[in-house]
């Protein structure tokens, strides 16, 4: 591959055409080692032809000069305009044409003037797959030369141009992709997914991924200095859009981010369609706010689009290293920029996704004539979870407070906000997010995403409308193509999960809640072992009972119940001592629990002291059609059983209906325990924070 | 002083020295709003050894940086919190008690929206809503009439606090303060409001130690259900009180059972608070919901 032939010099020359070019002007090339003679293109403009190259060989004059001195241009022109600038190829070595297209932009050239440029694209997509294959070929080295088009971008913007129009040759995809498939490696083969994957990452980030070489035409402009967003910019931009339809919900959000403890982020407050009253409110409140709080807020209007519009155009003027979004009625805790901030640190570049609780809240008129808010009910820790990558296929399970996303997506990979989408937009665009960057958990609690009885977007879209839009998203999720690199967020059942049990203790009053104990443990295979600590008791325990969990569907084999005294004895109760709310299968010693919130009784308790700890172990496994089948014939059996008893009872005297010795499983020893009478009187602290 | 005042007293129990920055920045933009209005504003700060959130340097470090705001800081180890309110009010010459139980970062205009709360006479006190964990449920959500206040954030008529004799800090002294003498106000006839269309930002740490060094208490439980037992036994729901004893008696925990033998101790050494007869079944009641007997 060498400079442009053919196609190329077409493209050139069709941008001269568009272009009113006066004879007798001139056209400068800067002749490159690798470049041929355009000295005939400059004719048939009837342009002067000027070559200029380092040393001043092959008849160039040579460029030291200009650096010197850029008004010898014009002698060397006779005070003639420069209308044309010819750089191709333009490769990496040819260090010395950057810093005299400065000069010239700054110092000779006029605003007419045309910058021709020709380059390799170093950024394309096959040599990116055979630079990962370690396999360059002779084309790829020389690519390799030239620039990718933000590099490009970048040096003409240090140069004083900006790029007018766009144009390059791009590679025949089919006989490329057509070459690749001999190859032997996973990169180089369009049917992998590896490669795929390539391709797909390269389109985020790059437009041009099937351009050869571009044939870019440019005009000098105001010479600006590259962004330094170190220095600049805040760590974190806040996004809140807001109509100045709830002053009260903003004034609250508005005091949560004044209690920040990391005060390093921008509020770009978006008021979307606002009303004169509305633009009045909300500008007063910002006015209100502390100075160091109001100098990072950014109120900007817009006038237009549905409800996804104004995050758009926040995110797009965004200018920090991460984005988030915050409704105007949501609230978060001051370690809510500083939990980002630190998980940042910890991953910089993944989706930083922490916990938080949604609570229910109504607005209430007040005598006063104002509107007080108020929470109807506790907190809910559904979102206290970490980011699980197929959970979030069907359903959101995040809300905007808790995820922020690096901008670099939006800045240089051109993500935007589906805007045909009137509702689920946020979900669409995290999990394009995610496939891409992953997320980096944190499990502390920063937010509360408010439930409010009237004024919400759950309120302001039909079911179908939500539905709609959850199948559009569905649809496009199911179209991705990713690879994972952290497969624990696609299990269902994390190798490692953490588990909970609560064991019930009847001292002689019944089971009651508040005789209970909480235990955790990590399942470690199949095994689960749950430990209690009974330091506190008192007096001799009557009968017990372990609900290892909540989830049912589950079977769980070889239970044992393990009762330690303090002089150090221990007896241990087997599969057969217990009782529960599921089935025994004798056979394999297993429990089956069809039905959620499985429980395990012990009743009848050696009396050999008061014990310091009870211990429950055992394997828990997840049933499979045979055990389902099985159980359910089990059930129909208790309840024939069960229906013959009462049939019998109806039919003799009283004194003759003996009862059958088979209890139904479920409720037996709960009724134990009502027999016995739960206390009436019990305490709980829900006044105290 | 000639025009109204007011003395904001924070209890930093909780909170960094970044929360309590960000503490001053509000208050500092509520005292520049507010400057037509109040004449003076003084900001107390309490802090405690077992919990020292400033150390001195960074308490000097503060007042320059915030110097147009009067702050007045307080090192204690030996107070309750009943007893620090009861000693910030003792000569108090405001007019009005801010008392907040931990850091707080106000709103603007919380300041200029005071004196609107008390324009009744019979407004004693009035406490604002919190965020971002609300749990508001003791108060009338249209006439913002409550039965108890806590101390998250409560503004006091300084005159009634005094005429009342604020807090028992002898019985109550650092749980059920504020619900004693919610009760003594509603019974001299004052009434108490809640402010539910403006907020307080405050955010608790939950492990942190409990305030007042010198607290021998054998754990915290213990020393506040004693004052659960004492509110019942001063406000003479005795068959709840009764029905409570027995249940601890009979216990088959050793903390509970601890407990009805404290209590037992305190009436028979004379301890606990005179009995006050006389009170609504209504307010009974009340008093049981609170302590979550039932």
């Amino acid at each position: 591959m060498a400079a442009l032939t053919g196609g190329g010099q077409a493209i050139f020359e069709s941008f001269l055409e568009n272009v009113p070019l006066e004879k007798g002007d001139f056209f400068m090339q800067l002749y490159t080692q690798e470049s041929t003679s355009q000295a005939e293109l400059a004719a048939s403009f009837g342009l002067h032809y000027l070559a200029v190259a380092p040393g001043g060989n092959k008849g160039c004059i040579d460029c030291a000069q200009f650096f010197e001195d850029a008004d010898l241009l014009d002698e060397a022109t006779g005070g003639k305009p420069i209308a044309v600038i010819y750089v191709e190829p333009l490769l990496a070595e040819d260090d010395w044409i950057s810093p005299l297209l400065k000069i010239f932009s700054e110092h000779v050239l006029c605003r007419d003037t045309v910058l021709l440029i020709g380059t390799p694209n170093a950024g394309n997509l096959f040599t990116a797959a055979r630079l990962l294959d370690g396999r360059l070929s002779e084309e790829d080295r020389y690519c390799l030369r030239g620039f990718s088009e933000k590099a490009l971008l970048d040096l003409l913007a240090a140069c004083g141009f900006t790029c007018e129009e766009k144009s390059g040759l791009t590679f025949d995809r089919e006989s490329e992709r057509a070459r690749l498939t001999a190859s032997d490696s996973i990169f180089l083969s369009p049917g992998s997914d590896a490669f795929s994957f390539i391709e797909k990452l390269k389109a985020v980030s790059d437009q041009e991924l099937y351009t050869e070489q571009f044939c870019w035409m440019c005009r000098p402009a105001a010479p600006c200095a590259l962004k330094d967003k170190a220095v600049v910019s805040p760590f974190l931009s806040i996004v809140m859009r807001t109509q100045g339809t709830r002053p009260a919900k903003l004034a609250e959000v508005l005091l949560c981010l004044s209690a920040q403890t990391c005060t390093d982020f921008e509020v770009l407050l978006i008021g979307h369609k606002m009303d004169e009253t509305g633009r009045q409110h909300t500008q007063a409140l910002i006015e209100r706010q502390p100075g160091w709080l109001q100098s990072r807020i950014r109120l900007i209007e817009v006038s237009y689009g549905n409800r996804t519009t104004p995050l758009n155009v926040g995110y797009t003027a965004a200018g920090g290293a991460y984005i988030c979004t915050l409704d105007d009625d949501d609230l978060v805790t001051s370690d809510w920029v500083e939990t980002f901030y630190d998980l940042a640190n910890q991953n910089p570049g993944a989706i930083l996704h922490c916990y938080g609780y949604a609570q229910p809240w109504r607005e209430v008129a007040l005598e006063n004539g104002t509107v007080g808010l108020v929470s109807c009910g506790p907190v809910n820790s559904g979102y206290c979870i970490p980011f699980h990558m197929v959970d979030h296929l069907r359903v959101n399970h995040s809300p905007t407070t808790v995820y922020a996303l690096p901008s670099y997506l939006f800045y240089q990979c051109g993500f935007r906000f589906n805007e045909d989408l009137t509702t689920n937009e946020d979900w669409e665009l995290l999990m394009r997010a995610a496939f891409l960057c992953g997320v980096s958990d944190c499990d502390r609690r920063t937010s509360i995403y408010r439930l409010w009885n009237i004024d919400s977007s759950r309120a302001a879209h039909s079911p179908q409308e939500w539905e709609k839009n959850r199948q559009a998203v569905i649809g496009q999720l199911e179209s991705e193509r990713v690879l994972v690199t952290r497969p624990e967020q696609l299990l269902t059942d994390p190798p490692y999960k953490r588990y909970s049990a609560r064991l019930y203790i009847d001292a002689g009053m019944g089971l009651s809640e508040k005789y209970s104990f909480e235990s955790y443990c990590n399942m470690c295979g199949t095994f689960l072992r749950f430990a209690f600590s009974l330091e506190d008791l008192v007096v001799d325990l009557v009968s017990l009972r372990i609900d290892p969990g909540e989830t049912g569907d589950i079977g769980v084999r070889s239970p044992h119940i393990i009762l330690r005294y303090r002089d150090e004895r221990e007896k241990i109760y087997a599969a057969a001592d217990l009782e529960s709310n599921g089935l025994f299968c004798c056979e394999k010693e297993s429990f089956i629990f069809l039905q959620p919130d499985p429980q395990f009784f012990l009743s009848d308790i050696d009396d050999l002291g008061i014990p310091a700890e009870v211990e429950f172990t055992g394997h828990v496994f997840s049933l499979d059609e045979d055990h389902r089948q099985w159980a359910k014939s089990e059930m129909q059996k208790k309840e024939e059983i069960a229906q013959q008893e009462k049939d019998l009872s109806a039919i003799l005297p009283s004194e003759y209906s003996e009862p059958i010795k088979e209890e139904p499983v479920e409720s037996t020893h709960q009724k134990k325990g009502q027999k016995k009478g739960l206390r009436t009187f019990f305490r709980a602290r829900t006044d105290r924070r | 002083m000639d025009g109204p005042s007011v003395q904001i007293q924070i209890i930093l129990k909780d909170g960094n020295v970044r929360q309590v920055e960000r503490m001053l920045a509000s208050l500092e933009q509520a005292v520049m709003l507010s400057r037509d209005v109040f004449q003076h504003v003084g900001i107390y700060m309490s802090d405690c050894s077992k919990a020292q959130v400033l150390s001195v340097s960074e308490i000097d470090a503060l007042r320059k940086k915030y110097r147009s705001l009067d702050i007045q800081y307080k090192f204690s180890s030996t107070s309750t919190k009943a007893r620090l309110y009861n000693l910030a009010a003792q000569n108090s010459p405001f007019t009005y008690l801010v008392l907040c139980s931990t850091v707080t970062v106000f709103p603007p205009a919380f300041l200029l929206s005071l004196p609107g709360w008390f324009t009744d006479k019979q407004t004693a006190c009035v406490e604002v809503r919190t965020i971002p964990w609300d749990n508001s449920s003791h108060f009338d959500s249209s006439s913002r009439k409550a039965i108890f206040f806590t101390d998250n954030c409560t503004v006091f008529r300084r005159d009634v606090f005094h005429a009342v004799g604020g807090f028992d800090d002898q019985h109550f002294p650092s749980y059920r303060y504020t619900a004693d003498l919610s009760i003594r106000l509603l019974r001299e006839g004052y009434q108490i409001l809640y402010i539910s269309d403006i907020s307080v930002f405050q955010e608790a740490i939950p492990e942190y130690p409990e305030y007042g060094a010198d607290d021998k208490k054998e754990s915290t439980s213990l020393s506040d259900t004693i004052e659960d037992l004492s509110l019942l036994y001063k406000y003479d729901c005795q068959e709840e009180l009764e029905h409570l004893l027995a249940a601890y008696k009979m216990s088959p925990l050793l903390g509970e059972v601890s407990i009805y033998q404290q209590f037992e101790k305190q009436m028979s050494e004379n301890l606990l608070p005179l009995p006050v007869t006389g009170i609504s079944e209504d307010l009974q009641h009340h008093i049981c919901t609170l302590c979550s007997v039932h």
